[in-house]
């Protein structure tokens, strides 16, 4: 089966073609059915390549040429690991189900068709990406899936806000690209290969064709050179600020993209190539501590947002954070497991967020919400349902994975990175239900009309919420005590463990609980009991920190003084340079020639006589001079 | 019997009254007629050299031939724009004729 | 059959020109059905040219050569002999089809204009010389098609350029005709050189390269060829509009009609690059070797600097001028690598960025026929009333910027690759190149098609369906270089292994 591995992507590719050529007029129908039946086929096809993987473990890839570089051949191809069929299966369910949503949240847009086209494009990007068997593979799907982000962010192009974040996106992950290409790049510059196999090899000979630097320290760089195009990708500080812009996207794609996916792209790739990084402790530090801050940054500035999807972007900014410092004191399991949880329960926080806005016609402002609950009950369970996973409360699946993190970390000896996780859960559990209880609870802060209206819409996106629901509360089961750990069996089928696991820790499972109770009672007392005002506490004695998490500690004020606008003025500085200093030399030369022939013209002033007594001194002057040289005059 | 200097100096004498001639005077006739002073003096240093040159020939006094032909023909020529010249800028001053300054 | 493909493909547009002249000045829409015809057949027969082409063989193939000029004894007793003779190996190969593909879709996307006869005239003389330029294998016969170039690109901006057309039109020539006597003067001392060594003073190339090889230490010294790649260097230069003596390029591009543009973008200002592989690398691998440290640093500056101007551009066409010279800054990186991978990437980035050139310029044509300008904060919300232009312009843009699967990924890697194995640093430095290009371009053409489409934008008509024609080709070929790109690699592959293994490196 897993040979077969390659039909995966190509439905949603073969569905984007189908739709291309149908045009923009096809009936929604039609495009709806096109691309949900492909990636139902790419999630049934994901289910039996996992039940393959399952039994048999990892396979060689399955590889063919591309491109003659002198004695280095490059190949193309696709391989099936313990780790990629489980992202193929996260992907393909969670496409079908955002796909089946969109046909209710996008209904009657006039540009329906194009919506799906992207989407599709998207999904096969991705999941190109997740079978690349080499580093230039999963490059260039890796660059492709943030053009596909770039398109649907920007999705409406009439609204600037909306086309001013799809530019930041992209360039702002562009620029952690750059980092991965040079990784890649030195990879390849050092090793003579792209694929993974080679590559892990070459670094754990440490043989290199680099002599310019020592082989640890290029590992290292190598490592940070990656992991920056995964900072990119996933969102991390100092790149997270598209993260939270990207919501001006319509609903389903912050869902499928900007949580489930494509941001986990960084995640996954850290995962995929962690030999790289495991070769450098100095790597790992780095790792550890990127994702220990922006886990708690991210989580700092969602408690203080007013707009319901960017707190659901900050959380999953900070979700990513602990996925990454997972990673960074070689948490492996914990890490990717928490990548699978967080794929499902983050879908459909997004969705049932996005079932509100679509409610109420598309207002996101939390202010403007409230009471919800009796005319979006379904919303409001599986909201509640994604709340409680994403805040750790046990069973749900965030608690499984969210505890052994946090149990990595602890065991690692990073104690800092544990408090700032164990923080960040806190503040986690607090943001979500401060969501949950201005939405759901207390007296609508709207336009009367506007909540009269509210309504849940159709079952095709009930569906998915239900569906995703249902794997938010089960999922975590796969990697507990309870069924023996079997994901963390299945990842290692067929090869070596990797990275750190430790036994179930009951005391720390407590511990987390508690923190998340915690948060979530904090919640509860200020924005349903009301019996501490926020607005007391935002205008009070804390009113600076406020102020700094509001403004999101004004990195992108920061950015844009300091980057930004430099970089224009540069650009315009060069400008003023070319165009008066190197152009103007230039012209110098044109306008000097000018100007001394319009000197030298006067010297003819059409007297013959003039002309003749110049040819006279001439004349004499040379023969003086020929008689001179010759040694005629004495 | 003369020096082949004395034919010379004459040539020079000659040759710089033209070219004074040719130089400052302010009437175009003038100025022709130094030009034709300046053709003698050349003609005056060819059939010298013809005479007394290292090789003796007869070249010389053909070459004067044709110096004093085409002397004549540019006369002509030179005469026939002279009054052109006067008829349509009325004067014979050389100063005048500056219609090819810049 | 194959016998003379090559003198019928660069002579067949001369022709058409020549019969151009017959056609009376009044016939309506005749001289552009002519110059379809002309370019069209050397397209077919460039096409039928690659279906023959074995690209396993580094040689030459499908040659032409015929004794032009002989002098017996020309100079110190040595004879002097001028061939005219043509030929294809794997580098002029993409380079014959690129001319070939844009030249075509040039007259295709001419819009009808004032004064159209002469305008095709001068056309068609110019793509004669851009053939002969990538075709000669004679230095001297290159050298004439050169030339041939540099005229009716004068009258052809100065006749139907924008407002400072006459000033522009000079710019060009005095700067190109600079570049020449660079080149001429390189190229006479190539062959005087290669006399000493063959004994009699021919202008072929591959006599002359062969000579270069072949000579000892101290009949062609390593100063002598550090000179001569210096002077040939600095024409280059100009020739491929580098920094500092761009500044002929965005002028040029303002000012000519579009159908110039896409020319000029596309094939014009590639003839630099393909001296410094033809000559530069063929003949002179150890200069460049020597001087690539230099060469790389150019190149770097060029990316750098190129973007960074490009960014605050408020014209699309200087604004793609300049992305240009940042993208052929690459190919100077890739070259200063003198490795196989460098090698291959400005050689992939110089065909890449001639078809986006083309296309780009193609499509910036089209806005400007229905909207009447390129100024970018004039334009606004095009997607509306364009999809499929405002579609198109997107791919070019995303091909431009280096999005993979497309042409212009696949070279900038492959630069990289060479680059960061000779000039870590100064690579590193070059890739703020691929940041900028996307802020400029993403930029500029957001800033077309997104937003808010102002009133007098709207109901503007989309691609009609001749238009569809350059864009679908250009865009297919980008697309197709970029996921199979082995369709170029195994063109030039042969023929850039014959020039590393020569350098022994």
């Amino acid at each position: 089966m897993v040979q077969n591995a390659w039909l995966i992507p190509l439905f949603p590719l073969v569905a984007y073609l189908l739709l291309f050529v149908l045009g923009r007029r096809a009936q929604e129908g039609i495009v709806t059915g096109i691309s949900v039946l492909a990636a139902l086929a790419g999630f049934i096809v994901s289910l039996l390549i996992l039940s393959d993987v399952n039994a048999n473990g990892a396979q060689a890839p399955y590889v063919f040429h591309w491109l003659t570089v002198g004695q280095h051949s490059l190949s193309m191809g696709y391989e099936v690991t313990p780790l990629n069929a489980m992202m193929l299966t996260v992907v393909t369910f969670i496409s079908t189900l955002v796909l089946l949503f969109s046909k209710g949240y996008m209904h009657g847009d006039e540009r329906y068709s194009v919506f799906y086209q992207y989407l599709n494009l998207f999904i096969f990007s991705m999941l190109g990406l997740v079978i690349s068997p080499n580093l230039l593979q999963v490059y260039m799907f890796w660059e492709l899936v943030g053009l596909c982000s770039f398109l649907l962010v920007g999705f409406w192009y009439f609204k600037p806000e909306a086309a001013a974040a799809a530019k930041k996106a992209f360039i702002v992950t562009r620029i952690g690209d750059v980092g991965l290409f040079i990784g890649i790049v030195l990879i390849y510059v050092a090793t003579g290969t792209f694929e993974y196999s080679g590559v892990f090899e070459a670094f754990q000979a440490k043989k290199f064709a680099i002599d310019w630097i020592t082989p640890d320290h290029l590992i290292t760089l190598i490592g940070i050179l990656v992991f920056i195009g995964a900072i990119g990708k996933s969102a991390q500080f100092p790149l997270h600020t598209w993260l939270p812009d990207a919501m001006e996207g319509p609903t389903p794609v912050s869902a499928l993209i900007h949580a489930a996916t494509m941001v986990a792209a960084g995640v996954y790739l850290v995962a995929r190539a962690f030999p790289i990084f495991e070769a450098s402790p100095d790597t790992l530090t780095v790792i550890g501590i990127i994702g220990g801050i922006t886990a708690i940054f991210a989580a700092l500035i969602g408690l203080t947002q007013n707009d319901i999807k960017r707190v659901v972007a900050y959380s999953t900014v900070s979700q990513l954070g602990y996925m990454v410092m997972a990673l960074g004191v070689s948490a492996y399991t914990a890490s990717t497991f928490h990548l699978m949880t967080h794929a499902f329960f983050k879908a459909l926080l997004f969705l049932a967020s996005g079932s509100v806005i679509h409610a109420i016609h598309h207002n996101q402002d939390l202010r403007k919400m409230g009471g919800l609950w009796k005319k979006l009950p379904l919303t409001g369970w599986t909201f509640l349902v994604g709340a409680l996973a994403l805040s750790g409360i046990p069973p749900f699946a965030g608690f499984w994975s969210k505890d052994e993190i946090l149990l990595g970390a602890y065991n690692s000896g990073h104690y800092v990175l544990f408090t700032l996780a164990l923080i960040a859960a806190f503040c986690t559990a607090f943001y979500i239900f401060r969501v949950f209880f201005m939405t759901f609870t207390g007296e609508f802060r709207g336009e009367k009309d506007v909540y009269d209206h509210a309504h849940e819409s159709g079952p095709v996106m009930a569906i998915p919420l239900v569906l995703l629901s249902i794997m938010a509360i089960v999922v975590g089961f796969l990697n507990s005590p309870l069924m023996n750990n079997a994901f963390e069996h299945f990842l290692f089928k067929g090869g070596e463990e990797i990275g750190n696991v430790y036994e179930a820790n009951w005391g720390m499972a407590g511990l987390a609980t508690l923190v998340a109770l915690l948060g979530i009672g904090l919640a509860y007392l200020m924005y349903k009991k009301q019996s501490i005002k926020p607005e007391n506490l935002a205008n009070g004695a804390l009113r600076p920190l406020y102020q700094l998490s509001l403004n999101k500690f004004y990195v992108d004020e920061l950015y844009h003084y300091v980057i930004v606008k430099p970089v224009v003025w540069i650009g315009h500085i060069l400008n003023f340079i070319d165009k008066w200093i190197v152009d103007g030399i230039v012209h110098l030369f044109g306008e000097g020639t000018l100007i001394g022939s319009l000197g030298l013209k006067y010297s003819q002033n059409g007297q013959v006589q003039t002309y003749g007594l110049v040819t006279l001194v001439g004349a004499v002057l040379l023969i003086g001079f020929a008689m001179y040289a010759v040694g005629g005059v004495k | 019997m003369l020096s082949v200097e004395q034919f010379l100096t004459l040539g020079a004498i000659l040759f710089c009254i033209g070219l004074f001639g040719a130089l400052t005077k302010r009437n175009i006739i003038i100025v022709l007629v130094s030009v034709e002073l300046m053709l003698t003096a050349v003609n005056i240093n060819l059939l010298t050299f013809a005479r007394f040159g290292l090789t003796p020939s007869i070249n010389g006094q053909i070459f004067t031939l044709f110096v004093m032909t085409i002397a004549a023909a540019e006369v002509a020529v030179g005469l026939a724009i002279l009054i052109a010249l006067y008829r349509n800028r009325n004067t014979s001053d050389v100063r005048d004729q500056d219609l090819m300054k810049w | 059959m194959m016998g003379n493909l090559l003198t019928l493909i660069v002579f067949l547009p001369l022709l058409g020109a020549l019969i151009l002249g017959f056609v009376p000045r009044s016939a309506n829409g005749q001289p552009k059905a002519i110059a379809l015809i002309a370019t069209f057949l050397p397209l077919l027969f460039a096409f039928i040219l690659y279906g023959n082409f074995d690209s396993a063989q580094s040689g030459m193939q499908f040659s032409e050569s015929k004794e032009w000029i002989h002098i017996a004894h020309a100079f110190q007793d040595k004879e002097l002999v001028i061939g005219y003779s043509l030929g294809v190996d794997g580098l002029a190969m993409p380079f014959l089809l690129l001319t070939a593909l844009v030249t075509f879709l040039g007259v295709l996307a001419t819009k009808s204009m004032q004064r159209a006869k002469e305008f095709f005239i001068w056309y068609l003389i110019l793509v004669t010389g851009l053939y002969g330029c990538f075709l000669a294998q004679d230095l001297f016969l290159f050298f004439l098609f050169l030339e041939m170039t540099l005229v009716p690109m004068y009258f052809l901006i100065g006749i139907w350029g924008g407002d400072r057309k006459g000033q522009v039109a000079t710019k060009f020539l005095i700067y190109r005709g600079l570049a020449s006597v660079g080149i001429l003067v390189s190229f006479v001392a190539l062959a005087f050189k290669a006399a000493v060594v063959t004994g009699t003073i021919t202008m072929d190339m591959t006599s002359i390269a062969q000579a270069f090889a072949k000579a000892p230490a101290d009949a062609i010294t390593a100063g002598f060829k550090h000179g001569i790649f210096l002077v040939l260097f600095l024409a280059i230069l100009i020739e491929e509009a580098f920094f500092p003596f761009h500044t002929w390029l965005p002028d040029t591009h303002e000012q000519s009609p579009s159908t110039i543009s896409m020319v000029v973008g596309g094939v014009l200002m590639k003839i630099g690059a393909y001296v410094l592989f033809r000559i530069g690398v063929g003949i002179l691998p150890d200069a460049v070797k020597y001087y690539a440290t230099v060469i790389a640093v150019i190149g770097v500056i060029n990316i750098v600097y190129a973007a960074l101007v490009a960014m605050v551009q408020k014209d699309w066409r200087r604004l793609l001028a300049f992305s240009a010279i940042s993208h052929m800054g690459v190919v100077l990186l890739g070259v200063a690598a003198m490795n196989q991978e460098g090698l291959q990437g400005g050689i992939f980035m110089t065909i890449s960025s001639g078809l986006l050139s083309g296309l780009l310029f193609f499509l910036i044509g089209a806005v400007r026929e229905r909207t009447g300008t390129t100024i970018i904060n004039a334009l606004g919300g095009l997607s509306k009333p364009m999809p499929v232009l405002a579609g198109f312009l997107l791919a070019a843009a995303l091909g431009s910027l280096g999005l993979p699967g497309m042409s212009g990924f696949i070279s900038e890697i492959l630069a990289f690759m060479g680059g960061f194995a000779a000039f870590p640093g100064l690579s590193a430095v070059g890739t703020l190149g691929i940041i900028f290009a996307a802020v400029y371009l993403l930029w500029a053409m957001q800033r077309t098609t997104y937003g808010p489409t102002t009133a007098q934008l709207e109901g503007l008509s989309d691609a009609r369906a001749i238009e569809y024609v350059p864009m679908v080709v250009f865009v297919a070929l980008i697309i197709l270089i970029g996921v199979y790109p082995s369709i170029l690699g195994d063109l030039v592959n042969h023929t850039i292994s014959s020039y590393v293994t020569r350098i022994g490196g």
